[in-house]
């Protein structure tokens, strides 16, 4: 498997409008993408029920989840992270992301920004929740 | 390293004849209409902003020659092409601010997914909208049209003016760039809950925030609207949607991480086609736009849709020239608030792309009821319980009783509706024929028309599959004649048609069918040749094989390639 540099996920809190869906408020991730390409959502899906254990995805087109909070999350996207075998990762929320993009004015610029904030996924054989991935569950 | 040279023709010409006239000297217009406005109209979109900085003094070409419109359009004119002004009513992605002068752009808006509402131009640059619930904006909006009408009568400048939408496709629904979430909005959206009459909506539709929202949005959309319209109205030709390629967050990413998807834009083309939008290019730079995505655009929107879609009032509607979307069915829609059709639930969307294409189009219950005088009655209409009210009701009876076809899913339909379409069968004597097939299905015929009536919530709880044949089975019975074609491995395709030329009378119709091969294996496909339909000829063959016989066709389109096929049709 080759090795893609950065992973970056964008979330919202937000309670889906669907009568058939618990009405909560749950986190949910707009985009996942890579230094190549937007990740596809069947290896999205999968990892979703085999990190977490759960199989209560929401089928929705935009969104991924639901997550029940942020260290649910990053267990889900550190997942990926060794699905991919990649390097670094970010994790931003909506309002993350704008504090972001109210800065820079050009797309290159805003790929730049978005990586200094990403943090370094250490090792990829080390699956422990402990140690440096201890760090990423607050 | 290498530095890259930007091309001086897509600075002012980003797209599909659209001509930015600020981004050159006003003394290169000539020369750069003559070289590179490639249809007989011109687009210029009017540029807020580039004529006046603070929304109170405007420049005409009092001060810089670059901002004189009069010029504009003589020279146009003189080069025998139709300028067309587009103004915005909405923010627009190719500008600063969103077009906003830059002293108004104060409020930054917020898309529906809470991130700052931006857009990425051609250049690379990131242009942030700027909200137009801010009432400051408004009022400046208003003095802007008072401005430009005043000059257009002084100029005496007839060129047709219309009103843009300006958004994008995202999960088959226009995004609206005016759509905000932001504070500034919120605040105006409390005060207009506030102000609500009691008879405004329902107790219902009050305690949902979703359609208040909806509500609020199209409230000022139509204020933004009906303020250009009346301001300028010896111009005025209509309100466009206008899609632009390239507009969604994904599209965005995709530019970000230097990922060139044009089938991503391809398919999003024959989104923006089929909600009856004109698509736009102008944020895709010129070398992401080769290859199949060029011929699409050149084919489908610079030699097709521009002139169908412009089309001055004052000229005749009897063009068998150029092709036009081939639509057979009419979704009227319901806008709800989280953009999801009625109809999607009930897997018409997917019946129609397995079974017939991209043939069908999508347009507002406002647009439907605007367009009461022009309706085509060949189409078989769609119409959804919950949008009916008295107007509604009364241009469906219209529509059958002058030979157009009506399907009703009466869910969450209002009751006095309900009575009233009892009581117009009962009155009239006309045979109501029931049929059960997974729901009840009510049908009356008079002459050519037909209305069907069935319980949309009985089919939205079935498999796909049983969606599907309940449709097959529905659609089939209005023998709609048309070319069965396998999707299962076939390449992307659309349909279009015109009437017939001189030498082709002996036909109705002329259909073109278009196949765009722009993945990296090779598609095959078959397709069966009814009786009533002769292959005409094959034209613009690239990287691709097509064998045919009088019963059938099989092609073969290689990654990359094109062709597109013209059929007359006759009965």
């Amino acid at each position: 498997m080759s090795t893609r540099e950065t992973i970056v996920g964008i979330y919202s809190y937000l309670q889906l409008d669907d009568p058939s869906l618990e009405q909560v408020a749950k986190y949910y991730l707009l985009y996942i993408f890579n230094d190549h390409e937007l990740i596809d959502r069947p290896t999205l899906n999968k990892t979703y029920i085999s990190s977490l254990g759960k199989k209560d995805i929401i089928c929705h087109s935009q969104y991924l989840g639901p997550f029940d909070d942020i260290s649910e999350m990053n267990r889900f996207i550190v997942s990926i992270c060794m699905e991919l075998n990649i390097k670094h990762v970010g994790l931003f929320s909506v309002h993350d992301y704008n504090v972001i993009l109210e800065k820079v004015t050009n797309i290159s610029d805003l790929w730049t920004a978005i990586k200094k904030h990403c943090h370094i996924v250490e090792s990829n054989t080390d699956k422990n929740t402990g140690g440096f991935f201890g760090k990423f569950f607050h | 390293m290498e530095i890259p040279v930007l091309n001086q023709e897509n600075i002012a010409f980003p797209g599909e004849s659209w001509f930015f006239y600020w981004r050159t000297s006003a003394s290169l217009w000539e020369s750069k209409i003559k070289e590179h406005a490639k249809s007989e109209q011109v687009i210029i979109p009017l540029n807020w902003s580039f004529h006046s900085e603070t929304g109170e003094t405007y420049d005409f070409g009092q001060n810089r020659p670059e901002t004189n419109l009069k010029k504009l359009v003589d020279q146009c004119i003189k080069l025998d092409k139709r300028p067309v002004f587009f103004l915005p009513v909405t923010p627009v992605p190719f500008l600063a601010n969103g077009g906003l002068p830059p002293l108004l752009a104060r409020s930054i808006s917020i898309n529906p997914e809470e991130l700052i509402f931006c857009a990425i131009d051609y250049e690379g640059k990131i242009n942030k909208l700027h909200s137009f619930f801010d009432t400051r904006v408004f009022k400046a909006y208003s003095k802007y049209i008072y401005e430009l009408g005043r000059y257009l009568t002084t100029e005496n400048i007839t060129t047709d003016l219309w009103g843009i939408n300006c958004g994008y496709n995202q999960q088959e629904q226009f995004i609206s760039y005016l759509e905000d979430r932001s504070k500034v909005f919120q605040q105006g959206l409390e005060l207009f809950i506030q102000n609500l009459e009691d008879t405004d909506l329902s107790p219902d539709e009050r305690a949902c925030e979703q359609v208040l929202i909806s509500k609020f949005t199209d409230t000022i959309k139509n204020l933004y609207c009906e303020t250009a319209k009346n301001g300028l109205l010896a111009n005025w030709e209509g309100l466009l949607n206008v899609a632009f390629l390239g507009g969604p967050t994904t599209s965005h990413i995709e530019r970000m991480i230097g990922v060139d998807n044009q089938r991503r834009h391809s398919l999003d083309l024959f989104t923006a086609i089929s909600n009856d939008s004109l698509p736009s290019s102008v944020l895709i730079p010129m070398k992401n736009k080769e290859g199949n995505l060029k011929k699409q655009l050149d084919q489908l929107v610079v030699r097709s849709l521009i002139h169908t879609k412009l089309k001055s009032s004052t000229y005749s509607d009897d063009e068998p020239t150029y092709f036009r979307p081939l639509t057979f069915f009419e979704i009227i829609e319901h806008k709800s608030h989280d953009h999801i059709s009625d109809w999607w639930p009930l897997g018409l969307l997917n019946y129609f792309l397995d079974n017939y294409g991209r043939v069908f189009n999508k347009t507002s219950s406002q647009t439907f009821v605007n367009n009461s005088d022009s309706y085509s009655f060949e189409k078989i209409f769609f119409l959804h319980g919950c949008i009916f009210d008295d107007v509604i009701f009364r241009n469906m009876l219209n529509i059958f009783m002058n030979g157009g076809k009506v399907i009703i899913d009466k869910t969450n339909m209002p009751e006095k509706i309900d009575k009233r379409l009892e009581t117009f069968f009962f009155e009239n004597s006309l045979k109501v024929e029931k049929v059960n097939y997974q729901t009840v299905i009510s049908n009356v015929a008079l002459g050519e028309g037909r209305i069907v009536v069935f319980a949309g919530e009985d089919i939205k709880k079935l498999g796909t599959k049983q969606q599907t044949m309940f449709w097959s089975k529905l659609i089939q019975t209005f023998n709609i004649p048309h070319l069965a074609i396998d999707h299962q491995g076939a390449p992307d395709f659309i349909w279009r048609t015109r009437g017939p030329r001189q030498g082709e009378l002996s036909y109705e119709e002329v259909r073109r069918l278009s196949f765009y091969n722009s993945t990296s294996y090779k598609k095959k496909v078959h397709v069966d040749l009814p009786k009533n339909f002769v292959l005409m000829k094959v034209l613009d063959e690239i990287n691709t094989t097509v064998r045919s016989n009088s019963n059938e066709l099989n092609i073969e389109v290689l990654p990359g390639g094109s062709v597109s096929l013209d059929f007359g049709l006759y009965s």
